[in-house]
């Protein structure tokens, strides 16, 4: 009895297989069915052969079931049982619906009193959810490495006016995510440019003379980017009105 | 968490071993009768 308790449940999360003496011996209880299956063969009668063989499987089924030791294995094993001891005796033996039943009834009972108090795995756990990812966190992260490294380099001003207006367009692209397939590749080369005059300028590089236009020319290029997403999402909302308007139009009353 | 072996349902408060011993009479009154009278109907 000892080996039908406490195993654990392997790595994969399935509950180890439990070939404990009282589950293994339900269908050691259909050793003389066996016996006529083989008799039903010989003697030629489907009807009895079919019963037999069907009352054999559901036994062995119900064996592997409580087997298992999954949650609920106990009580479907021991319903399996009375299914086949039903099978048996109105099948096989020809016993009849009523007496079928009655002791379809009783192996049940009697499955549930051997098999009852063995312990069953717990549920598995629910899934964890999974985390939302923000979907412009890469660029947030380049973004405030050059806004880290801005106040220490040569033309702090220009950059923190281009960072900041970089991460204003990001704040548009959090709270409209749609937008981000049109304005990704823009962006990437807007943050890939700063971060590369950055790497450059923190390893000891001159700026060039046209260094502060150019910045001046990133912050403006994102404002105008800012610009353009809402427009289009302003063109949106007026196409959104317009054909509103034309259903109420056409569906009104 | 260990997992604890339950207390019966359909006899509350009776002892395992007695449990035992009912469950096996009655599975092999359910399952060797039918058998029998089908091997030798």
């Amino acid at each position: 009895m000892k080996r039908s308790r406490g195993r654990w449940p392997d790595a994969a999360g399935r509950p180890a297989a439990r070939f404990g003496w009282r589950v293994w011996l339900l269908p050691m209880f259909l050793w003389p069915l066996a016996i006529d299956v083989v008799t039903e063969i010989i003697r030629g009668r489907p009807v009895r052969l079919v019963g037999g063989v069907l009352a054999l499987f559901l036994a062995w089924k119900a064996a592997a079931l409580l087997a298992t030791r999954s949650a609920g294995a106990n009580r479907r094993g021991a319903a399996l049982v009375g299914v086949s001891a039903g099978l048996t005796a109105g099948l096989a033996a020809g016993m009849g619906p009523l007496i079928a039943v009655a002791l379809g009834f009783g192996a049940w009972a009697g499955t549930r009193l051997l098999t009852e108090d063995l312990p069953e795995a717990p549920p598995p756990p629910e899934p964890a959810p999974i985390p939302e990812t923000d979907p412009l966190a890469p660029q947030r992260a380049q973004l405030q490495r050059v806004a880290d490294a801005a106040p220490a380099l040569p033309h702090a001003v220009e950059m923190g006016g281009a960072v900041s207006a970089l991460r204003d367009v990001l704040d548009d692209l959090a709270l409209r995510p749609a937008r981000l397939p049109d304005a990704r590749r823009h962006l990437n080369m807007q943050l890939d440019g700063l971060s590369r005059i950055v790497d450059r300028l923190e390893a000891g590089a001159t700026p060039p003379k046209t260094l502060p236009a150019l910045l001046g020319e990133i912050a403006a290029s994102a404002r105008r980017l800012r610009s353009e997403l809402n427009s289009a999402e302003s063109e949106a909302l007026d196409i959104q009105v317009k054909v509103l308007a034309e259903r109420l139009r056409q569906e009104g009353p | 968490m260990e997992i604890q072996p339950r207390s019966s349902v359909l006899l509350p408060g009776l002892p395992l071993p007695l449990r035992i011993a009912i469950g096996f009479g009655l599975l092999s009154l359910c399952l060797w009768l039918p058998a029998f009278v089908a091997i030798f109907r």
